[in-house]
Formats: C-alpha cells, structure tokens, sequence
C-alpha cells in the first residue's frame, strides 16, 4: 500500500502544495485507555506458563509498559479445578508446570487489585509438533523457511516467532582501550573485548500458516523471515531461533486480525482495520475491550546457525563505513586529541621499522572500534 | 376580413419587414381634418403614400380625427394620429403601410444574415411547419414565432372535437440540437410533456386553438399559438437565455420542478456545469454533481461518488446509453467526460425511471451533444494541465451531423520539477468522443456513439497503472405515429486495468483485470392521449469478465502465472410503465421491471459444507460446468411508483416507492475506490444486492416561479451489501466467496434547497442530512463487526450545506462562488497502545466510531468572454479562479505509523492550499 501514499504525494505535489501531510492526534484518541493486555501461553507440555498483564496505554505515553501487578490468575477447568500462577514480578504471573488434561477445557481468571474481574471462553488444549527443520536458501538475499507436520492432523494452526542473533565485528578489530584517568593507551583483555559483538533481535513480524486447505497437515517451506543481500545480519555468523506455536482456529483468527492491523497502520488506500475479538471479557464492565487471546499451547523451538561462508557473493556492507577513516596521531599528541573529542578511540598502533617504544597509533571513531555502540553486546550467547 | 388580417401578419413577420424611414420622410402630408372619420383620413394618406395602406376594417371606425398639419411627414403623422389607439404601423420595403394592433411588435431593422438563412412558412404534406429563423442580434427583440399562429393539420369546415397529437422536437436555434428535459405545456391547463434525450415530444390535447409554452433550463421561455385540427408536427426552436436583457417573461411554465413527474431528480446543463468554479478551471460534471443534495464523495481524490447513502459501486452511470465503469481520470480528480461533448446530465434519486436498472442507489444519464447540424464550429480550451477541442458540423446539412472532441493532459512537465525522487514518475490520461447523427427522415434517426478514454502513471520506474474505458452504442429512433416510437440501442462496453510492476526484474508482473459487457434494448413510448404515457421495453445484458489475470513480465521473472476463471452472466428485463394523469392535479407513474439475472459457465464453482462458515476447511468438493449452461439463476420484480399532487398553482407533493436490484459488485477493501478493485457478478454465493426507498417531497415556488424551493426526505433498505471478513484477499482470490459476508443497509434523510434559477444572480443552496449505517446480516460470517450492530457507513456524513451562487455582472463579465461544508467521514482510529507478542501493537476502537475534522471548501471563478459580436470568427472566454480560497486543509485521511518505535499519527490533505488557475477557451 506504499506506493499509493506515493501516488496520492504526487499529485499533491503536482499541486503544488507543499505540505499535505501534517503530524496529527486527533483529539478523540489522547482520552485515557487503559484496557487490560493478556500476553503469553498456557503451556500443554508441562514446561513453564508464563502470562504477563499490562495495560494500554496513550499514544502520548512515553513509558513503555504499564504493568498490571499483584493481580489474581487462576486457571480453572470445565470440571472446576483450579490452578493459580502466582505473581512473579514486572507484570509477570507464572507456575512451572500446569497438569493440564488433552481432553478438558480449560480458562483463565483475573482478578486486579483494583477489583476488576475477567475470564475467557474455555478453550481447548493443543499440542504442538516438533519443527521437522529450518531450513534457507540464498536467492537475492537469504530467505530462512520452517518445516512441520502433524502425522495426526490435529494442529491446522501455526504461529511462529522466532529470535534472530548475529554476530558482528566493527570496522577496526581493536583491543586497544584508553584510560582516561592515567590517560593512556591500555590492551583490553579477553573479558574486555569489544571487537566481537552479538545482537539479539525480536521478530517484529506475527508469522501464521494454515494448511486447513490441504489433505495433509503438513507445512514445507514456509517462509520464515529473509535477509537482504549483503546484511550485516550476514557478516560473520547468523543464528535465528523459531518458536512455534499451535493455535486454535479462533486464536489463529485473532493474531491474524493483529498482524493485519500492525501491518497497516492506515493509509489513503488503506483497508479497513479489523476488530480484535479477545476470547476474555471484563465481567466487572462487559463494555470494556480486552486485548489478548488465552491459548493452551505446547512451545516448539529450534535453532540453525548461517555462517558467512556458507552463502556466496555475500559483501556485507555497512553505512558507518564512510566514516571510518581513521587519524594518526603520533604519541605525544594522542592525550590530548582523545580528551578534546571524546568520539574517537584508539584503534591500532602503525607499526614502524625499526620498532620504537612509542609508535605513533590510529584513532578512530568509536562506532568503528566499538561494537557495543551500535548495541550488541561483547558476551558470546551460551549457544554460540 | 379578419383572416385576411391575420393572414397579412403571418406574411410580415416571415419576410421580417422592416420600415425604410428615409424614403418615408419624403412624403409629407398638408391637410386640416376636423372630425374626419379613420377611414377617410387613410384614403387621403394612401394618396400622399403612392403605395396602399392595410388597416383592419371596421376596428378604427370610431376614430375621428381633428388637426392641422403642414409638411409633416407621412409617418410622423401616422404615428401622431395612431398615439391615442391600440394600434401602430410599419411599412415594407415597397412602401405599403400596414396597421396593427399595438400588442405585435415590430422588427425595425433587417438582419444582416436576413437573406442567407430566412425561410418562408412551408406546408409540407405531414403537416409540419419549421419556424422561420430569429436573429437574436434585432435591437428590439422580438420573438416572431411566437406570435404567430400556426395551423396544424388541414383546413375543414367541420367543428374542431376531440384529440389530436402534436409531435416534434425542441431545439437549440444556434446549432440544431435537441433540447433535452424542455417543457412543453398548454397554457391554462394541466397538460403537458416533458421533451426526451433527443428532445422530442408528443403531446395530445382537444383540437382548437391553444397556446403552448416551451421552456428549457438555459434557453428563453417561449409560446407557440397554434389551431390544432388534427395529428401534426411542430419543431420549436429556443434561444439561449441572455438574464440581463429585459425580455417578457412567461412565467407560468417555469414551474416545471413543481410539474414534472418524478421526484429526486436533478437535472444539469452543460452551462450549469461550466458556471461552478472547479479545481485547475476543468468542468467537471461529476464535482458539479457534489454540490447537489444528497450527494456525497468520501474525499477529493476519490473516484466515486455516494448517493443518499449508497455505496459508489450502486450508481448507473450511463453516457449515451453506454456503461462508463470508471468516470474518472487520475483517480477522481478530473472526471472522464469532456465537458464540450456533453448537452446535459440527469441523476436519478429517488423515483429512478423502470428503463433504468441494475443498480441501486441511482443512475446518472449523460447525453452527449449531436453536434451542430447548421454550420461547422469548433471549440477548444487550455489550462494548466489539460487541454481539450471539439469539432462539430454538418456532414450532411440538417441531415448528418458530427461531433467529435478529445482531452489529454500534459502534466509530465510538472512532474519533473519535482525532487529527483519523483522524476521518473509520469501521469497521463486522454479521452475521446465521437457521435454522428443521421436523420433518414422525420421518422428515422441514427446516431453512433463512440468513447474511449484511457489513464496511466508510473511512479518512478516502480508500478505502473493504466486503465481504460472504450464504449460504442448504436440508437436508432423509429417513429411509428405521433403517438408511439421505438429507441433501438445495441453496444459494446468495456472497462479495464492493468499493473505492472518491474522494480525487481525476478518479480516483474502484470496484473490484468477486464468487463465486457455487450447490451441490446428496445424502448417504446406510447402516448394513446394526454392521460396515458407508456413506457415499455426489453433489455439484456451478457457480461463477460476477467477477474484477474496475473503473468510474469521479462524473461527474468520468476511470478507464476495465475488466472481467475472468466466469468459470464447475462442479465434480462422486461418493463412497463405508464404515467396517468387522473385528473388536473394528480397524476400517478406506475411501472414494474421483472430482471432475470443467470450467471452462466464454462466455471467450476466450490462446494462447502452446509450452515457452516465458508472457508478453505468448510470447501469439500467443485462442480464444473460447462460453457453457456446456467449455473445459477435470479430474479424478481423491481417496483416503480411515484405520485403528483399539484397543491396549488406553485406547489405540489410528491411521493415515491422504488425497489431496485443489482447484480454486479464492486469489491473495495478501501474507503475510496482503488486502482485494484474488482467487480464481481452475483455467484451461488453471491447474492443480489437489492434496496428498496421511499421518498416524500414538497415542492414550492415563489416569487412568479423564480425562486424554487424543495423539501424531500427518504428511506433506504438495502440487503445483502458485499462486505469482507478480516484479512480478506481480494486480488488474485481464486474462492472470493469465503472473503464476502452480507451485510444490511438502512439509510435516511431528509434534503433542502432553495434555488433561484434565472437572473443576474442565480444558485442554490442546500442542506442535507443524512445517514447510512450497515449491519451484519450473515450468520455463516464468523467474526461480527461492531458485535454485529448498526454502525455508520464509510461514507456517512450526517450534515451537508453547499451553495453556489453566479453573479453576472454583464455580458462579458461574471464571477462563481462555491461553498461547500460536510460533516467529517467516519473514520476507525486506534485508540490504544500495547505491547503483544513481543512488539508495540495498536488498539482500533470500534469499526467507524470516530470523525475526521469537517470539510469546508470554497471556490471563485471570474469569467470572462470576449465581446459579443455574433459575427466574429472566433469567440473566447477567459476563466480564472481560485480554488479552496480560504487554503483549508481538509483531511482526506489519518493514519498512524511507527517511526523508531514510536506511533505517530499524520492528517493528510489531497488539497492543502489555495489553487489558483486559469483557463483559456476558444469557439469558432
């Protein structure tokens, strides 16, 4: 729908009228809303459930999470068992295992402090398969696809997320760091380090498939998330790790209503956006929306690595390049150029023949040299 | 005697006599009367004369005439002698002298074209009289014709008893063509017609002697004294209507919004259209269409328009008899009709004629010019961005006539003053027109009308739309008698787009989508007498569409050909109609079309599972079938009731019941309609869209029929309106039913407007309120919008005030204001923010719950013509104004986007600014 935004700038444009698009919050919408957020499975399998409340929050709201604490949430089944998941901390209320029947419905209760009530439909139990594989193949870039199938037919319904990490070197591979109390040049050790960095991203996307219109339940290839040619994501090492989820057709209506609505935030040729119909209801205020849906789903995760390698013709460029140039300064100035412009840090030493004790080094700018300004973190993951 | 003293006027006034002053003053007169009777004063004065003097006999015998007189010019003492009676005189060029009553006036010059284009009264066998020509350019305007008596149908002696039916053609005496919605009224009675498309009437009323009074929007009301003693023909030309020359106004006929017949009805002239100040100086039928009430569009750069609540898919838009699917170029800024190919445009409301069908909400009848069939002109127009030029004339004189006209633009250059990012981008459209009319003979005429108009732009060497509308209609008219004829009208229709992209070579595409529609209809009209109008006919239309064809473009790319199954369908109606007039002030139409809709193979059609929500899982096996064999049948009857209560000389009530059926839908995801929208026939699945209105009016007018006022308010139902589940596809959809859901329609409101036709200001204002909301009707839909209850259509927009007003100040000069105000269309605004599934997400409140801002536009136009000398080659007008003079933005739409992580909401404006522009017209 881009290009129509495009199309209708144009024509504005031709118009000649500068400005058709102002910033604007229409007054209706900085009324306060703060509905109730229900996020996270009920887990099937035994493992862990984690549910985390928060509340919406204004468009001009700068914090960016309400958390709904010390609330009461109970799962109760048809037959009227209970089970409680204690309120951990931050909005989070979790139990390790919930012994969950295949064959009973099951829903969920809240209860805030402030005395609201909700609860949801009963909803049915699912288990999810096993992720056959991950698998990627290189065509104008990288596009990372899931396998799966269900021998029993059951699941129909899939959510994926997954979590992308990569690791990345800046422009100078550097262990030299500078002390500014002694203001000297010191070698970081290996606990140090900043030339190796590792960055873990969220998937922003909701990833669904449905083979309720094949004969078998069986998903092959199907895409998961790409990376463009010559990513950075690309440079040294990849990881991306798939979460899959089996829905039930309600919820997997649900996410879809919601990655709709993310997708398309509006636009002049925008579809309309759709309702999302929660399977929880405010008892105390029937009126009120809730949002989030209660599934009871098993996790299913599974792991591949890229290494650079591996994909061919791949240049991973980055934009910071151009500012990478870097300055030699010889010894008895470094003190005071660092301390002047505290963007710049030591790179390498210029080697010289024959050696001297002081050789004169090269700065640079820190973004070049450190891999943590562009926010990865210098920790190898335990998977790594 | 008598006769012969009209018989003489009718000779004057064909031969337009003039007075020869000079040779008059010559003669002058000495004598003393004291007491002399009339007729002894004239021997005297015919003696001085040499030439005879013509008096009616016997009517001046009690004039005496007591005075002295010493060489005074024969005329100055005829006129001195005439002062006291009801009587005056002229002379011709011979020198006679003729006397008469006061009441004819007179010409005193001769035209200067007098000889060139004057014809005597010819008797041809059929009865028919064609008037003689009348200059406009007379100082003492006069309209001979109208005082002239015409004599319909051979002289008997017999008395003058029972019917007899007057047939002919109103026409516009500048170029010959027909003059559309023009009342034909007899003076002092109910009875009267209302000219078709092409002009023509019939009207039958008790032979005698009687005055008609013919008047159109535009043209200067006349009357017609004819003695009508048995079936004739009568053509009656009009002038074009100058306000600011003090001409006799008949007013009795004016009243024809108070008279005619049907109700929700608006009728525009192409001079309506192009007195309203429009955006970059192009009129524009379809804007002009947007200050009418009950009229409404979601935005500006919208294509469609909404009428009393209906979607812009339910609006029949007919050019010529021809379906024109997309009216509009560069999506709704310009509309697809070239303003100098059109006579005039009607949109039907509320009681929607029974020859109409297959929508619901209106049809909108464009009748294009037949070209001047008297002498070849030409006109042409440049503006900022389009130009335009029209020819027309006589390829036969008085027999064929063309008219053929074209637009394009050349808004490239502008384009490329753009930053470096848009300069690739290209926007181009055309149109052509073309009609030839033949006229075999009174009985039989033939016109072709061919159209076409075509729509590109590219954005920078990234997608590139194009679109096209190519229609051809053949009509032939039949007279039978003076009171039956037949339209014939058989044509192709086709509608288009196509897509292309080509940013990346491996997924260049293009995606194609087309109608063909071939129709054929017979049309009767048969007036047995005044109280009885019928209407009747067939009609069919075979569809054939091409819902979507998508096909890899380049030898490098990799898009897999897809292609939805063509659809067919036909669609058959029968109708009959008769409008009957009960008595002087209640006349009732009552008509009745029975439509057989069958959607036909060679399809495959999915079956699902009974009662359940149709989707891939609920799909169990195909039927396929073959070609031609009917998959699936519809049909009913449409209801068509209106009545006329004439109250009082100036007001009248009117009352409507219509129930109407459409079977072809236009699937938009989008507020306003889309480059990639889809039409789609009614399916297994599918259903008909039907709707039934009722609709109240009362028309008053004031002031001797100059100020017309109006107040109708209706409801609309509406059944089984196509809407989308979540997430619906509709591109490409090869099982578009699992994506539709029907939804239920009510619509209400209530439309004012006073309106001052003529004068040196003339406009109208309105006000309108109304409200549509939708309801999910479907218990297979799953998902309910709203918890399925009412909620407002995107194009519900409750409050609406537009007035125009035109002010002449002469004959060259002229100025437009337009106002229009409109409450804000409901919009879905996200309401919230929340973080789910690991990601800032937004909350939408309930579907259309919120408003953006008001709409509010005015617009000035200053007119200019160049002078006024008819005999100039070429003639010119200058248009300047300023579009949205107050520079308001109005919100076309508000969306929100995340921009590092933050939502952001913007208001868009397609107009953000004054416009200024200036156009400049040629005629010759």
């Amino acid at each position: 729908m881009r290009f129509k935004n495009k199309y209708i700038f144009i024509f504005c444009s031709q118009l000649l009228i500068m400005a058709c698009k102002e910033a604007y919050l229409p007054p209706e919408i900085s009324q306060t809303n703060n509905y109730l957020v229900v996020d996270g499975i009920l887990n099937s399998s035994g493992d862990s459930s984690i549910i985390k409340l928060t509340r919406t929050r204004n468009f001009s709201d700068t914090i960016s999470s309400i958390n709904e604490d010390q609330a009461i949430v109970t799962v109760e089944s048809e037959a009227g068992n209970k089970f409680f998941l204690p309120f951990r901390s931050n909005g989070l209320y979790s139990v390790a295992s919930l012994p969950l029947i295949s064959t009973q419905k099951y829903r969920l209760l809240i209860k805030t402090v402030s005395g609201e009530t909700y609860e949801s439909e009963y909803v049915e139990v699912k288990q999810t398969p096993e992720i056959d594989s991950l698998s990627w193949k290189q065509d104008a870039g990288v596009a990372i696809t899931v396998n799966t199938h269900d021998p029993t037919g059951n699941t129909r319904y899939y959510r994926w997320e997954y979590i992308e990490t990569y690791e990345y070197t800046p422009h100078y591979s550097s262990d030299l760091g500078y002390d500014y109390i002694l203001n000297e040049v010191y070698r970081r050790d290996s606990n140090n380090s900043i030339d190796r960095c590792w960055t873990t991203q969220l998937s922003p996307d909701i990833v669904l498939a449905t083979t309720s219109n094949l004969s078998e339940d069986l998903i092959a290839n199907y895409p998961l998330t790409f990376i463009p040619d010559n990513s950075e994501k690309l440079g040294v090492r990849y990881s991306i790790l798939a979460k899959q989820y089996a829905l039930t057709k309600e919820a997997f209506e649900y996410w879809q209503q919601l990655r709709k609505n993310s997708k398309e935030l509006g636009s002049i040729f925008g579809t309309q956006p759709q309702q999302l119909n929660s399977n929880i209801k405010c008892t105390s205020d029937p009126s009120k929306p809730v949002i989030g849906f209660v599934s009871i789903t098993s996790l299913k995760e599974k792991r591949i690595f890229i290494k650079t390698n591996e994909v061919v013709n791949w240049h991973p460029t980055s934009s910071l390049d151009q500012f990478c140039d870097a300055i030699i300064l010889s010894p008895d100035s470094i003190r005071f150029f660092l301390n002047r412009d505290r963007e710049y840090v030591p790179a390498y030493y210029i080697s010289v023949l024959p050696p001297v004790a002081n050789p004169p080094i090269a700065v640079a700018k820190k973004i070049c040299v450190d891999c943590t300004i562009s926010g990865g973190i210098p920790k190898k993951p335990s998977y790594w | 005697m008598h006769r012969i003293t009209v018989y003489i006027f009718l000779l004057m006034v064909a031969f337009g006599f003039s007075m020869p002053l000079q040779a008059q003053d010559k003669k002058t007169i000495t004598a003393e009367f004291n007491n002399t009777p009339f007729d002894s004063v004239i021997k005297k004065a015919s003696a001085i004369n040499q030439s005879p003097i013509f008096y009616p006999p016997g009517k001046l015998d009690s004039v005496k005439v007591t005075m002295q007189v010493k060489d005074l010019p024969l005329s100055q003492f005829l006129e001195q002698i005439l002062q006291p009676t009801a009587y005056h005189f002229f002379t011709d060029k011979s020198g006679s002298i003729f006397i008469v009553e006061k009441k004819y006036s007179i010409q005193t010059n001769l035209p200067s074209d007098f000889f060139e284009t004057s014809q005597p009264v010819k008797e041809t066998e059929d009865n028919t009289n064609t008037e003689t020509k009348n200059n406009s350019t007379n100082k003492q305007p006069i309209d001979a014709a109208a005082n002239k008596l015409y004599e319909i149908g051979a002289a008997t002696n017999e008395p003058l008893s029972g019917t007899a039916t007057l047939v002919g053609y109103v026409r516009d005496i500048r170029n010959g063509e027909g003059l559309a919605g023009a009342a034909v009224y007899m003076e002092g009675s109910s009875s009267g017609v209302i000219t078709d498309a092409a002009g023509y009437y019939s009207l039958t009323i008790p032979k005698g002697r009687h005055v008609l009074q013919i008047s159109s929007t535009g043209m200067k009301a006349t009357r017609r004294e004819i003695i009508l003693r048995s079936n004739g023909s009568l053509t009656i030309e009009l002038k074009e209507d100058i306000p600011t020359l003090k001409t006799v106004t008949v007013v009795a006929e004016r009243n024809s919004n108070v008279r005619r017949m049907q109700m929700g009805i608006e009728r525009i002239s192409i001079k309506t259209i192009k007195q309203v100040p429009v955006l970059l100086g192009e009129p524009d039928v379809l804007r002009v269409l947007l200050t009418l009430p009950g009229v409404t569009s979601v935005g500006e750069a919208s294509t469609g328009f909404n009428v009393r609540g209906g979607s812009s898919d339910q609006n029949l838009i007919l050019f010529d008899e021809a379906t024109v699917y997309n009216p509009s170029h560069v999506f709704g800024f310009f509309s697809a009709f070239n303003p100098d190919a059109i006579k005039n445009a009607e949109l039907y409301k509320s009681s929607i004629p029974e020859r109409f069908g297959g929508r619901l909400s209106s049809v909108l009848d464009i009748t294009t010019r037949e070209g001047n069939s008297k002498k070849w002109s030409g006109t042409g127009g440049i503006g900022l961005l389009t130009s335009k030029f029209t020819i027309e004339g006589p390829l036969v004189k008085e027999k064929t006539t063309l008219l053929a006209s074209g637009r394009t633009t050349y808004s490239n250059w502008l384009l490329k003053q753009l930053p470096s990012e848009y300069n690739n981008s290209q926007a181009s459209f055309y149109d052509l027109n073309l009609r030839i009319n033949h006229t075999f003979n009174s009985k039989n005429t033939l016109s072709v009308t061919a159209y076409t108009s075509k729509d590109g732009f590219r954005l920078n060497n990234d997608t590139t739309y194009t679109y096209s509308n190519r229609n051809l209609v053949m009509k032939w008219k039949h007279v039978f008698n003076n009171k039956l004829y037949m339209n014939l009208t058989g044509g192709m229709d086709h509608y288009d787009y196509n897509v292309t992209g080509d940013k990346n070579s491996v997924r260049s595409y293009e995606l194609a989508f087309g109608i063909n529609q071939y129709h054929g209809r017979a049309d009767f009209n048969y007036a047995p007498n005044n109280d009885h109008l019928f209407n009747f006919g067939v009609s069919s239309i075979n569809y054939k569409m091409q819902p979507g064809t998508l096909t890899p473009k380049g030898d490098q790319s990799l898009v897999i050909p897809d292609k939805l199954n063509p659809e067919q369908a036909r669609e058959t109606a029968i109708y009959f109609g008769d409008k009957i007039n009960i008595n002087t002030r209640l006349s009732v139409q009552a008509g009745i079309r029975y439509t057989l809709y069958q959607y036909l193979g060679a399809q495959t059609v999915y079956n699902y599972i009974d009662g359940l929500p149709r989707d891939e899982s609920t799909r169990t096996d195909s039927t396929v079938y073959g070609a031609g064999k009917t998959i699936k049948t519809y049909h009913g009857p449409e209801i068509r009731l209106s009545l006329r209560y004439i109250v009082s000389d100036n007001g009248s009530f009117k009352w409507s019941y219509n129930t109407l059926r459409q079977y072809i839908h236009l699937l938009s995801n989008t507020t306003a309609i889309s480059p990639t929208d889809v039409w789609k026939l009614s399916d297994p699945y599918l259903k008909p869209q039907s709707g039934d209105q009722f609709s109240m009016g009362y028309y008053q007018n004031f002031s001797s029929n100059t100020i017309e006022t109006s107040v109708e308010v209706y409801y609309k139902r509406i059944k089984n309106f196509a809407d989308y589940k979540s997430g619906a596809s509709i591109v490409m959809n090869h099982s578009i039913e699992t994506s539709l859901i029907n939804t239920k329609g009510k619509a209400w409101g209530a439309e004012f407007m006073i309106r001052k036709p003529t004068g040196k200001l003339n406009g109208w204002i309105s006000y309108t309120y109304s409200r549509i909301q939708l309801k999910m009707d479907d218990s297979l839909a799953g998902q309910q919008i709203n918890k399925g209850e009412y909620y407002p259509a995107n194009f519900d927009k409750p409050h609406a005030v537009n007035a125009i007003a035109n002010y002449k100040f002469s004959h060259r000069y002229s100025v437009s204001l337009n106002a229009q105000y409109s409450t804000g269309r409901p919009i879905t605004l996200p309401i919230a923010v929340f973080n789910l599934g690991g990601s800032q997400r937004v909350y939408y409140s309930e579907r259309n719950q919120f408003r953006i801002p008001d709409y509010f536009r005015m617009d000035f136009a200053l007119n200019i013509v160049g002078n006024h000398k008819v005999k100039k080659a070429t003639q010119y007008s200058w248009s300047l104004g300023l579009y949205n003079m107050t520079g308001r933005k109005n919100v076309y739409s508000i969306y929100f986007v995340e921009e590092n992580g933050v939502i952001n909401g913007y208001k868009l404006s397609v107009i953000g600014t004054i416009i200024p522009y200036v156009t400049f017209n040629i005629k010759f």
